[in-house]
């Protein structure tokens, strides 16, 4: 860990720090993956990102913990450095092995979906940002590739040899097949989950493939070339995220997001403000018929800014009000603009990240 | 007895001031006995004016002095925000000091510079101190920069805001080396190695001293010495692709005083041939002409320093920060085809 520490650090370090001041930092960095809880690396990702923290004692908790290993960290003037040691946080905590409550998909997530709108070049220790997107890469992959079957066969039950009144060896030769006749059933069992998760994966891969190819939308039941330009990103969002069944999405979504923007009429022609694309959905029927799923949506805030936009845009009733909580608390501007397909893109992982499918 | 506080400085045992002032009073570092004396009873009558009971060793603050920072004390900048790193590099006398002054000179002299305000800086004494030799108020027949004499790198802090964007701050750091320094990179792999001050770097001003190049007894060495410099950081690798590097060619003044410009020019640019041949593919490299500070010539003052100053104040490392690319990589190819679908328009 000190190696790429060091590395981290040069952002904030012109100077490079000495190993024993790496050593304590790796020290209280191993420490947090142990024990804190997913609100606390949310957190981080946000000061990573430079945005406003959920829990107003984070920002106190996050150097006392660097100050029981190194009582000379500072508490003020090191914002630089505080950024750089999140991102190291989160580094580490993708790397750590899968575990039966897994947070990594989430954090990883919520980097991405975090950083929208801010220019790339603002962005240090970039290298975080290109981790999670290459573990989501990986983990989309994991998921869906499902185990080899175990292979049965006859010839694992050992074959009756009669002998003459020989209680001793029908005795072990019941024993062992009875001990066989388990694996068997075991290996049936193990079998049975994995052509499960097999047509599961394939469920999501043909109901996918189903939806461009017949270019038919479920939520407007309508052709897609009939949905508004204005609404698109909304709705073919949400169209793939009803369909997607693992988390994380396909590794290449983003042709699936692509290809159904082929049929929407006007698509390419202008790119809008983050403010119109929010006004346009907020005044949809689509969102206005499921208003309560929105306001259901989990609470990431301003690491899913598009949501967090339309549920301050529903509470002000349409007011452009709104744009000011938008801008305050994502850090993004309301009038930045972006493609169409871009706008579904982040709209489409910040519902996966609120609400991931159950599997 | 009279004192000077520059270190290594031996006025007072030879005679001979370290920064080459001729009128020792000229220096701000020397003191002569009267002046002492007189320093010494203005401290005295501080102290009984300000005199309390409490023992000055305890809860004293500790100010910064102004001097240029040296390596452990520019953490406490960079610490605090990103700070873009310049590296001045050149053989000595090629103009890097002086560049230096005459940006300081653009925002002390104007409401604001390249849209830019100046905002602070923790090393204002010692711009001042160099600055000095050029002012009308050091009577010097000339304006003068002082040859830097420091082997051990430190630094110039200049903090700038954003005219539309006042809140933001922007820190930059520039070295202040000797190019005697850079002299010792050129010929030593080791030395080169151990400067890795350079990984850091967000640009990388590499001077070339106009007026030697176009001066028949000196332009052959100039040309190899920069270079020098430029392969023996690139060769080690301390200079990394994501530092931007700028090819300085300075004291254009003294260029454009030559007769023969035409033959200097030609060789000057086979010199940018040379290095864009080299160079480019791996850097991102500019050209640059300046004359900080043009005596007797028509050149205004500064030419050619705002455009460099709008690469160093608007680039950084952080512009390499690619756009993500969601393609399968090749190895994919023998994966699902629902994994590796990628779809025509």
């Amino acid at each position: 860990m000190i190696t790429a520490l060091a590395e981290l650090y040069r952002a904030a370090a012109i100077q490079l720090f000495t190993e024993e001041m790496l050593g304590k930092r790796e020290k209280t960095i191993t420490n947090i993956i142990a024990k804190k809880k997913q609100e606390w690396f949310l957190d981080c990702v946000r000061m990573y990102l430079q945005k406003p923290v959920e829990d107003t004692t984070f920002p106190a908790d996050f150097v006392k913990t660097f100050q029981e290993d190194d009582a000379l960290f500072e508490s003020d003037g090191n914002q630089m450095e505080q950024r750089t040691l999140a991102a190291a946080i989160i580094s580490e905590f993708l790397k750590k092995k899968r575990e039966k409550n897994d947070d990594r998909t989430v954090i990883a997530l919520a980097v991405i979906t975090g950083k929208f709108s801010i220019p790339h070049s603002s962005i240090v220790n970039f290298t975080l940002v290109e981790q999670a997107h290459a573990f989501l890469q990986q983990e989309a992959k994991n998921k869906r590739n499902t185990k080899e079957l175990r292979s049965i066969s006859v010839a694992d039950f050992p074959s009756f040899v009669q002998t003459a009144g020989d209680i001793t060896k029908i005795d072990a030769f019941l024993k062992d097949f009875s001990d066989k006749f388990q694996a068997f059933v075991k290996k049936i069992e193990v079998n049975d989950l994995t052509l499960k998760r097999k047509v599961f994966v394939l469920e999501e891969e043909s109901d996918i493939h189903w939806w461009l190819f017949r270019r038919q939308s479920t939520l407007l039941n309508s052709h897609l070339s009939a949905i508004d330009a204005d609404i698109a990103p909304l709705a073919i969002a949400w169209e793939l995220w009803s369909l997607t069944r693992i988390s994380p999405a396909p590794a290449n979504y983003l042709e699936f997001i692509k290809n159904a923007f082929t049929n929407i009429v006007d698509a390419d022609n202008t790119t809008p403000s983050v403010a119109e694309a929010i006004n346009a959905t907020y005044s949809s029927d689509l969102f206005t018929e499921n208003k309560q799923l929105f306001s259901d949506l989990g609470d990431y805030n301003n690491l899913t800014p598009l949501l967090f936009a339309l549920r301050k845009a529903a509470e002000s009733g349409g007011d452009d009000g709104w744009t000011a909580a938008f801008k305050y608390t994502t850090k993004s501007e309301p009038d930045a603009t972006f493609s169409r397909i871009d706008l579904a893109t982040q709209m489409y992982l910040e519902l996966l990240l609120v609400k991931s499918p159950l599997e | 007895m009279p004192t000077c506080n520059e270190v290594g400085c031996e006025v007072v045992t030879k005679g001979v001031c370290l920064n080459h002032f001729e009128d020792l009073k000229s220096c701000s570092h020397y003191s002569s006995e009267g002046e002492v004396a007189s320093r010494q009873e203005d401290a005295n009558i501080i102290d009984d004016e300000n005199a309390t009971d409490a023992n000055p060793n305890d809860g004293g603050l500790k100010v910064h002095t102004g001097l240029s920072l040296l390596e452990e004390e520019i953490n406490a900048i960079s610490k605090d925000d990103y700070t873009r790193l310049i590296i001045l590099a050149g053989m000595p006398e090629a103009g890097k000091t002086t560049a230096l002054l005459c940006l300081m000179h653009q925002f002390q002299t104007q409401s604001n510079y390249r849209n830019y305000l100046f905002a602070g800086s923790k090393t204002l004494v010692d711009l001042e101190e160099k600055a000095w030799p050029s002012r009308t108020d050091s009577k010097n027949e000339s304006a003068k920069t002082v040859r830097t004499n420091d082997m051990v790198p430190k630094f110039i802090h200049l903090k700038l805001a954003k005219q539309q964007q006042l809140e933001k701050k922007e820190n930059l750091l520039f070295t202040d080396v000797s190019g005697e320094l850079f002299k010792t990179l050129k010929d030593s792999t080791s030395e080169s190695k151990k400067f890795v001050l350079a990984n850091r770097a967000d640009h990388f001003a590499l001077f070339f001293d106009a007026g030697a190049l176009s001066d028949p007894s000196q332009k052959f060495a100039a040309r190899i010495a920069g270079l020098g410099i430029l392969k023996s950081l690139t060769d080690v690798g301390v200079l990394l692709p994501k530092t931007r590097i700028q090819i300085v060619f300075s004291r254009w003044d003294l260029f454009e005083s030559k007769s023969d410009k035409d033959r200097h020019r030609a060789f000057i640019e086979t010199i940018q041939k040379e290095i864009h041949d080299k160079y480019s593919t791996k850097y991102s490299l500019s050209f640059h002409i300046i004359a900080s500070r043009p005596y007797k010539s028509t050149l205004p003052f500064a030419f050619g320093i705002d455009e460099l100053f709008d690469i160093w104040i608007s680039k950084s490392q952080l512009d390499f920060n690619r756009e993500l690319l969601e393609v399968i990589p090749q190895e994919e190819k023998n994966a699902r085809h629902f994994l590796q679908y990628t779809f025509s328009k």
